[in-house]
């Protein structure tokens, strides 16, 4: 049983932050929240993605042990695969209202109700989706925290100019940087333009496709973390719905011409 | 014939004779000669063309044959690629085949339902050639034409009436698809599936006879080839996204004309880049250039949505390559690597591509556990094939697909 109200500009929010990597997936429903991991399928960016309970302003969750004889102690976990680009269609239609979910199981639907809409949802099977992926361990040596405003223009401007897109720090400067055909762009920061900066040198070239779409993801956020290497995947960071949720983006490098 | 023959066509006898060798033995062996004095014709129309210059207002008509009766056995040969490709047919035979071909056109609207468009339609959807009586305004004039995307074409003529003299065959299914209120793209792929190959759907597409009734119109045929290409695999791409994974990396190869398919399959999710390596001498890359000039389009997963810079190929490459994985009952990550040699220097339409491309999936392939094993043996063939000018690393260079690490690197 999954029964649920939470305020539809924050649910949105958080909805944006996973179809910035993937269409579909599956949440994990537990007694503390919301949970999902999800690789896009070629497999060169990675979300995860938390909301907690108390970012709901009604969490009713039990797992049903009635259900099966078999698997009555191993459920005290829901799986709920959702189309999130549909699910956006649909809290776009619903306006500022609040949001009322329930969840019935049996019959794989999600109830929503927003003010005087209702929109019943057909779940995808669970298993008809990917398997949840594995987090590859890594180790950052540089983390910079900056206003996510200043990045999102960034990208904004080098969207128009390349396909890709270096990040890097080099001593106290953390700097973006991008070369087309015709034009170039450089964003540099000192250490005292930012919330936070480790000093190291280090650098990694990003396809900014994939960027584009994570920035896209964070449009309501006021800062972000990343996470840094050289030649390394990068960690992006951030926290949604107030600070009751969290998304995390790991995205592996393009390998630099020589 | 020459490199200079495309771009004279035998019109301005730029190789110093007096006559064109290529038109004189044309026109000694077809009708031509004896038809360039009339202002009718009648014979069988093996298929119909609609250009492109000028749209909305655009020459429409059938084309026919300067051929006598005789030769209706090998009606079917001049129109369809795939039976170019089964007998291997080079270049210059190609071309000869194609310049007995007679375009008939008129200025029509493409939106245009007048009697002669809605015969048209019926040729084009007709199973076999058709006879038909033209009436020629003018004398016709010979002037091959050669295009990337479409095939050949020989004499063209401004039609003034046409009479279709027997009852076109269209075949049931046919007849029903296009009479059904169905969207172009829907019904495309009805007809692809029924067994009509490409070649025809566009004819068809082309026509004007897909569409919702008041949307219905003529499509240019050199748009209507791509479109169709497009649409097809587009259809055929949202079946591959729910196949399983290839389980290694895989070479095929095929080689026609002087034009070099060696196509890689990665077990990864769908996602398609097309490599094509001019070399100095060949159509597009003037022979004084001292290295191949490569160009690359790519797409993810998501697909794409501009048009790709590389034209039609990319897109006929990719439907061949898509039929491919289809049959397997596979997804995969593909790069297709396109080297085109100086010998294939007039353009011959993109048919040329999407034969050979479904030919290489006919041969059989080497398989390999990894990217860097498959590479190094595309490498090996390259160099060899090239002598040296031509290395995996050029093409490494450019790539989206192989300079994208995996999360799974890690």
């Amino acid at each position: 049983m999954f029964k649920a109200k939470i305020d539809s500009t924050m649910l949105r929010e958080c909805i944006e932050s996973l179809t910035a990597i993937v269409d579909e997936g599956k949440f994990r429903l537990t007694e503390s929240g919301l949970k999902l991991r999800a690789v896009d399928p070629a497999n060169v960016a990675m979300v995860s993605f938390e909301l907690q309970r108390d970012a709901f302003d009604l969490f009713q969750f039990a797992a049903e042990e009635a259900s099966s004889e078999a698997e009555s102690d191993s459920k005290a976990e829901l799986e709920l695969g959702l189309d999130f680009v549909k699910f956006l269609g649909i809290l776009g239609i619903g306006g500022r209202d609040e949001i009322e979910l329930e969840l019935d199981e049996n019959v794989q639907k999600l109830y929503t109700r927003m003010g005087s809409l209702a929109y019943t949802i057909s779940l995808l099977d669970p298993s008809s989706l990917r398997k949840e992926p594995k987090v590859p361990e890594l180790e950052f040596p540089v983390q910079v925290i900056l206003e996510t405003e200043v990045f999102r223009r960034t990208i904004r401007a080098a969207e128009k100019i390349g396909d890709h897109i270096v990040l890097g720090v080099d001593g106290e400067m953390f700097y973006m940087e991008t070369e087309g055909e015709m034009d170039k762009l450089r964003l540099g920061l000192r250490k005292d333009q930012l919330i936070l900066l480790t000093p190291g040198t280090v650098h990694s070239l990003y396809s900014l496709d994939f960027i584009v779409a994570m920035s896209k993801g964070m449009s309501h956020v006021e800062n972000i973390t990343l996470n840094l290497g050289k030649d390394y995947p990068l960690r992006l960071d951030f926290e949604v719905a107030e600070g009751k949720g969290k998304v995390s983006y790991l995205l592996a490098p393009r390998i630099e011409n020589e | 014939m020459q490199r200079l023959c495309i771009t004279c066509k035998g019109s301005r006898l730029l190789c110093g004779r007096k006559t064109c060798p290529l038109l004189a033995g044309l026109k000694k062996r077809t009708e031509f000669a004896k038809l360039a004095e009339t202002k009718e014709f009648f014979g069988p129309s093996t298929s119909v063309f609609v250009g492109w210059r000028g749209y909305p207002v655009v020459g429409v008509g059938p084309m026919t044959i300067l051929e006598g009766k005789e030769y209706n056995a090998e009606l079917g040969r001049l129109e369809d690629p795939s039976e170019w490709f089964a007998h291997g047919l080079g270049m210059e035979e190609i071309v000869e085949l194609r310049s007995s071909s007679l375009r008939a056109k008129r200025g029509e609207s493409v939106t245009s339902r007048t009697n002669f468009v809605s015969d048209m339609a019926e040729l084009a959807l007709a199973k076999q050639p058709v006879d038909v009586e033209l009436t020629f305004k003018s004398k016709p004039s010979f002037n091959l034409s050669f295009s990337d995307v479409t095939r050949p074409t020989g004499a063209s003529v401004t039609v003034e009436k046409m009479k279709v003299t027997e009852n076109p065959k269209i075949p049931k299914q046919v007849e029903s698809i296009v009479s059904d209120e169905l969207r172009a793209v829907e019904s495309a792929k009805g007809l692809y599936d029924l067994g009509l190959d490409v070649y025809k759907v566009a004819e068809i597409l082309s026509a004007g006879t897909l569409g919702l009734h008041r949307d219905k119109k003529m499509v240019p045929t050199r748009w209507s080839i791509t479109a169709t290409d497009d649409l097809i695999f587009k259809k055929l791409a949202t079946q591959l996204k729910e196949y399983p994974v290839i389980d290694a990396y895989y070479v095929y190869q095929s080689s026609y004309m002087d034009n070099h398919f060696q196509i890689l399959l990665m077990p990864t999710s769908l996602e398609y880049e097309n490599f094509e390596a001019w070399f100095p001498g060949s159509v597009w890359n003037d022979a004084s250039f001292q290295r191949p000039v490569i160009v690359a389009d790519y797409e993810g997963f998501k697909g794409r949505k501009q048009y790709a810079e590389e034209g039609g190929g990319y897109y006929a490459a990719r439907l061949a390559v898509a039929e491919a994985l289809h049959k397997m009952r596979r997804q995969a990550g593909v790069i297709v690597f396109r080297e085109i040699h100086p010998s294939y220097f007039i353009p011959l339409g993109v048919w040329v591509v999407r034969e050979t491309v479904r030919a290489a999936f006919g041969n059989s392939s080497e398989k390999f556990e990894t990217k860097m094993a498959a590479l190094k043996y595309i490498d090996s063939l390259l160099q060899a094939k090239t002598g040296l000018k031509l290395a995996i690393r050029d093409f490494e260079v450019q790539s989206v697909i192989l300079r994208q690490k995996k999360l799974t690197d890690y």
